[in-house]
């Protein structure tokens, strides 16, 4: 089993900004000092949901800050960058840490990015493709890429630093809707997947990763996909649920004020799985915030410790996957927080 | 059309059975769970396109809730609306389940891809129908509300209840048929055990699992078990002799299988083995092109492996126009719905069957690589039908040549004009067809359409009736129904004027 832990960068009115990123960077050391695998962080734009404007350059701070743990990105919204800048950062960061980077893009869900960084929401899935396509090609020729298709054009250059790693990084993506993991899995990259979803829904993500993924030559039982869960340990699960039900909302309500409305979504094509994901959620009433929230932690490893470890077990027994990231930033509280993790690390992990 | 006309295919190739190099593995669902096979214990299963993996039956004593209906007190509304939430989720090309559907019927059942991009949106459109459902409780209950609620019928109030636990053997030719059997029997409330088919393990394990995509806690998902058991075995005997009423499609070994050992009284639904044919009038006046388009059509869905399929048309008029019509349809339908991967007995009887002909002087046309052939052949010489869309074409010279051809194991009798029909529809009928269809609409089953001679619906239901008490009259009498006064003053002449 691998654990990572997800540093959110949440802003909630009680926190200043620096509080946020004091906190993310305590709570980095302490997933290191427990034993936790990797660290994992969020990138978002203009928005208190997220105060991590740029992943990559956060996870160059945190690698520097530790010593062992690895640090990923979940996710750098890939269109929003230049391919070659992407492929530089990744190679600079796997120098630099020794093999420590683990990168993770996606396509973006939030219409300001796209709007402010000039790009067409209606291809940001294709880009985020080409643009790893483009980032793989490059590791492949020793720095050497050019590149010419419908979307971008690329002189030919050598691009520096190379790969300190001797084979290319697991390179994850979110994969959500059919295509994506379609596409995710004729290349053998791993999926970051959620909880919220349910366990069969996972299933079937990954019923349909192995199908395409074995006709495609890669063992399905050797990728690493990463699950996330909202983590919360308490005396009982009650408590733990009650502890934090309530900032999940308002964190839930945050994201859906920035995230694409059901009309931008219905209107995008290539969020034709996310808008009938909406549209079910409407023919079940299940749309609101609170209904999705509660039934989200319903699954999730909120409770005592044996609540978690029933959890994580029946996911990797029923899923097989075996790597998760936490976030334990549930109750907004520094202590909590802290109190949770270790409880995590001393109650939970050896058990699992 | 010339002795023999070879037409060398423009469309996809026909493909013969090629074992896939991997191993599918399906699970299980019972009682809204996805139980995996435990490796070392699952059963191997030979599908068209190659082998599949599932569970060992040993789990079943276990595991299977074989006493407590789920779905007694649910109502006919929350059924249907579940229903459609499936269907909804299916019609979307972006739904995981039906893009792993489609590979899987493609890879492991040997269908193209667009035969099962069609079954999937046929999946979509049957189960998303609810105003149909509504319609199809009414046409065959006699009350769209009888499941709900007792319903007023003459002297009685009448309900109809689940039979309780019904067994479904499937049969791999029609994937739509698994969805309507699932379906019959969730709308009637029963639990629901599918033995899916070694021809396609596929679709009733993608529908229940697509149940638990959208809730795996849903009395609807939790009431139905897909399972495997192998021909014959003793597991399977005791699933059905637990059962409270049993529906088996496809031949007469499986019918006769589930009559030994269903519990005396319980009810066998039979569906098949049923054969079906066409007449075609084909004078100068008649519009030969379409006729043959539909009648194509006829034998092409499903690659004449369905009872409803057509096998033989009887040709009234110019047979010899019909026939190099129907040959240019059948090239023009394998573009449309290519032909499924076939195996080697298949593609050696389809030689056969030529060859046969060929000894008997038979005027033939046929794709070069085997996809279709039409074979003017006399009734007389037809030993055996191979399937795999051969249209054995019969010239007569008026209707009623063709009833020495039915009996009681003709379903469907398909024609072209519709209005030939008319005047033969009581003989064909009393000699035992139970289908009388415009061509090209053999597969399709319209609203109030007996199936096999009788009403699914009504085969899965037992009706309850409360009947009237002495006081109220019944139609026509005079006075209270008190039968030990009517019989002490004998007053017998009084009863149901």
């Amino acid at each position: 089993m691998q654990w990572g832990v997800a540093l959110t960068t949440y802003k909630p009115p009680h926190w200043d900004q620096q509080t946020v990123f004091r906190n993310s960077l305590e709570l980095a050391a302490e997933a290191e000092r427990l034993d936790f695998d990797d660290i994992w962080l969020l990138e978002h734009h203009f928005t208190e949901y997220g105060l991590c404007s740029d992943a990559m350059l956060m996870a160059g701070f945190v690698l520097g800050a530790t010593k062992r743990i690895k640090v990923g990105t979940a996710i750098v919204v890939a269109p929003i960058n230049h391919p070659v800048r992407l492929a530089e950062q990744v190679a600079l960061l796997d120098q630099l840490s020794g093999g420590r980077f683990l990168p993770g893009f996606g396509r973006g869900y939030f219409p300001k990015d796209f709007e402010v960084f000039g790009v067409d929401p209606k291809q940001n899935h294709l880009m985020m493709q080409e643009w790893i396509d483009i980032m793989f090609a490059t590791w492949r020729q020793d720095g050497k890429i050019s590149w010419k298709s419908d979307l971008i054009e690329i002189p030919e250059i050598t691009v520096y630093p190379s790969l300190a790693s001797k084979t290319r990084p697991n390179v994850y993506v979110v994969g959500e809707s059919p295509s994506t993991i379609e596409w995710a899995a004729t290349r053998g990259l791993p999926l970051l997947m959620n909880v919220p979803q349910s366990l069969e829904q996972t299933r079937a993500k990954l019923d349909l990763y192995s199908e395409i993924a074995e006709t495609n030559d890669h063992d399905p039982a050797e990728i690493d996909h990463v699950i996330s869960a909202v983590v919360h340990i308490a005396d009982t699960r009650e408590k733990a649920f009650n502890e934090i039900v309530k900032n999940v909302e308002n964190w839930h309500d945050d994201a859906m004020r920035v995230a694409f409305s059901a009309e931008q979504l219905r209107r995008l094509p290539n969020y034709r799985f996310h808008w009938s994901l909406l549209q079910d959620a409407i023919l079940k009433g299940e749309s609101e915030a609170s209904v999705v929230v509660r039934r989200a932690l319903d699954i999730s490893p909120v409770g005592t410790a044996q609540d978690c470890i029933e959890v994580f077990g029946n996911l990797t027994e029923k899923t097989g996957v075996k790597h998760f990231i936490c976030g334990f930033e549930g109750t907004f509280e520094r202590e909590r927080i802290f109190e949770s993790m270790n409880r995590f690390s001393a109650e939970v992990m050896p058990r699992l | 059309m010339n002795d023999k006309v070879v037409h060398s295919g423009a469309g996809s190739e026909t493909r013969t059975a090629k074992p896939a190099g991997r191993r599918l593995r399906l699970p299980f669902v019972i009682a809204g769970k996805n139980i995996a096979a435990v490796p070392g214990e699952e059963q191997l299963v030979e599908a068209p396109g190659g082998v599949v993996a599932m569970p060992g039956i040993g789990l079943l004593d276990d595991i299977l809730p074989l006493s407590e209906n789920l779905l007694a007190d649910v109502s006919t509304q929350d059924i249907i609306s579940f229903l459609h939430r499936v269907g909804k989720m299916w019609e979307s090309d972006e739904y995981i389940r039906r893009r792993i559907y489609i590979k899987q019927m493609c890879e492991f059942t040997g269908y193209s891809e667009q035969m099962a991009t069609a079954e999937a949106d046929l999946i979509a459109a049957t189960l998303r129908g609810g105003a149909r459902l509504w319609d199809t409780l009414q046409a065959e209950l006699g009350d769209r509300a009888i499941l709900d609620q007792w319903v007023r019928r003459e002297d009685c109030e009448v309900r109809a209840l689940p039979k309780g636990l019904v067994v479904h053997v499937l049969a791999g030719n029609v994937p739509i048929a698994a969805v309507l059997s699932v379906l019959r029997s969730l709308l009637t409330r029963n639990q629901t055990i599918v033995k899916v088919a070694s021809g396609d393990p596929v679709t009733a394990t993608q529908l229940a699992l697509s149940f638990l995509d959208l809730d795996a806690q849903h009395p609807v998902s939790r009431s139905l078990h897909t399972l495997y058991w192998p021909n014959n075995s003793r597991a399977g005997a005791s699933i059905v002799e637990h059962a409270d009423g049993v529906c088996v499609w496809g031949g007469a070994d499986a019918v006769a299988w589930a009559h030994r050992h269903a519990r005396p009284g319980v009810d066998v639904v039979t569906f098949g083995p049923k054969r079906s044919f066409s007449v075609i009038r084909a004078d100068a006046g008649d519009d030969i092109k379409t006729a043959a388009r539909l009648v194509a059509h006829d034998i092409s869905m499903y690659d004449q492996q369905a009872c409803f399929s057509t096998q033989h048309v009887f040709v009234l008029g110019d047979c010899t126009a019909f026939a190099a019509a129907l040959a240019d349809a059948l090239e023009h339908s394998r573009k449309i719905i290519p032909p499924p991967l076939r195996n080697i007995d298949q593609a050696a009887a389809v030689r056969l069957t030529r060859s046969h002909h060929e000894f008997f002087g038979a005027a033939i046309a046929c794709a070069e690589d085997g996809a279709w052939q039409v074979i003017v052949a006399s009734p007389e010489h037809v030993h055996r039908h191979p399937g795999a869309r051969t249209a054995l074409l019969h010239p007569i010279e008026n209707f009623d040549d063709v009833y020495a051809a039915v009996d009681k194991s003709v379903q469907t009798v398909a024609a072209h004009p519709w209005s030939m029909l008319q005047p033969h529809r009581d003989r064909l009928a009393k000699l035992g067809v139970s289908r009388l269809v415009e061509a090209g609409l053999s597969g399709t089953f319209r609203l109030g359409a007996s199936h096999d001679g009788f009403y699914p619906l009504a085969r899965l239901v037992r009706f309850v009736s409360i009947e009237a008490p002495s006081s109220v009259h019944s139609k026509g009498m005079t006075m209270a129904l008190d039968m030990s006064k009517i019989v002490e003053h004998r007053q017998f002449r009084d009863l149901f004027v």
